[in-house]
């Protein structure tokens, strides 16, 4: 199972209204629109590392884990350079 | 002279002829520095030589360095104004500033960001002329501790046919001579309202983020903008966000949490403030 976590060097402040998050690298200013769900998962990473299936069942309220959901917000906050693969 | 307009002190000098009459039109209600600290040392003056004969310019200084070309001379009023708010968004950091005009009713801010062209000023200055007080129609000013908008009420930049729109709108109203041939078009600036100037160091508290957008024709129309979405824009419209890291994000977080937020059209200037002077105070 794969592991996920925030990558080290970034320094990220996040805020949630209504279903959309806001993150930011507060070092580099860069600053993103999140889904709900991608939110959840960061919000999740910040408190340490995570497999796919804890990530899985931490958006299971949310009603947005259907099909590829939760791989798709991992690829896509991969591509952030907000978090990255770890040893499990 | 030395100027003071709201949390700075400018002092300027200059033996441009249009500086003089532009700063006594504009400026008479404000206070003078007291001649012992100024934030910014500027002079504007006419750079010497054949060419003040045959194609007269001005030229801005801040601190004895030059970092602009000169402009033609009958632009000289015109490029005091934007060198004051250059001086400020390229040498404050202890405000998060946007570039947003900003105005209050009842201790209520209401924050205006938009681009160039999008009708800010022309809604701005609407507002002020008709009882609303002006914080600034450029900069607004987010103190990063307190969260609350410092004033710095000066005179309103206004473009092309939004001269005309305002002097319809209130034929009493004070302007500089107009300035053809810029790189915005023609323009000239407003008198900020005296009451305005006078309350240049009461804060108020931030109520209502809007994002205008001026349509020929369109009728008034306030739309929901959801608040992490207003959060984006009004980041992409700050100077120094990036610059001042997390607290930059969590100042404007906070402002956004106190703010409705919403995107506006009009197309018609008095239906524009009519509704914005019914507009209710946020419930949170």
């Amino acid at each position: 199972m794969v592991c996920w976590r925030r990558l080290p060097v970034r320094d990220l402040s996040l805020r949630r209204w209504d279903n959309e998050w806001v993150a930011s690298d507060t070092i580099s200013g860069d600053t993103h629109l999140l889904s709900l769900a991608a939110g959840i998962i960061l919000a999740r990473l910040q408190a340490g590392p995570a497999t796919t299936a804890e990530l899985t069942v931490a958006l299971l309220d949310t009603g947005q884990v259907e099909g590829d959901a939760v791989q798709e917000c991992l690829d896509a906050l991969a591509a952030l350079d907000f978090i990255e693969p770890c040893p499990a | 002279m030395w100027l003071r307009t709201g949390p700075f002190t400018t002092r300027i000098q200059s033996p441009v002829h249009l500086i003089a009459e532009g700063l006594h039109t504009m400026y008479a209600d404000f206070s003078l520095g007291d001649e012992e600290y100024a934030d910014f040392h500027i002079r504007l003056r006419s750079p010497r030589g054949l060419r003040s004969w045959l194609r007269p310019q001005v030229n801005f200084s801040l601190d004895g360095g030059e970092p602009f070309n000169p402009l033609p001379l009958n632009q000289a009023y015109a490029m005091l104004e934007w060198c004051l708010n250059w001086c400020v968004t390229s040498n404050v950091n202890t405000f998060l500033i946007l570039h947003a005009a900003v105005l209050e009713r009842d201790g209520r801010a209401l924050i205006l960001p938009a681009p160039p062209g999008s009708g800010k000023s022309t809604l701005c200055a609407g507002l002020m002329l008709s009882g609303w007080r002006l914080l600034s129609d450029e900069l607004t000013l987010i103190d990063l501790a307190m969260g609350t908008i410092a004033p710095l009420p000066r005179p309103v930049s206004l473009k092309n046919a939004s001269i005309d729109v305002i002097a319809a709108f209130a034929p009493g109203a004070s302007f500089t001579r107009r300035t053809h041939d810029t790189v915005k078009g023609t323009i000239c600036h407003l008198r900020p309202t005296a009451s305005s100037v006078a309350r240049s160091y009461d804060p108020a508290y931030p109520a209502w983020l809007v994002f205008p957008h001026w349509e020929a024709d369109a009728p008034a129309t306030l739309t929901t903008r959801p608040k992490a979405r207003a959060f984006m824009e009004a980041a992409s419209n700050a100077f120094n966000y990036s610059l001042l890291g997390a607290q930059g994000f969590a100042a404007l977080a906070a402002l956004i949490e106190r703010c409705d937020c919403y995107d506006f059209r009009y197309g018609r200037l008095e239906e524009a403030v009519a509704l914005f002077n019914g507009l209710k105070p946020p419930s949170s």
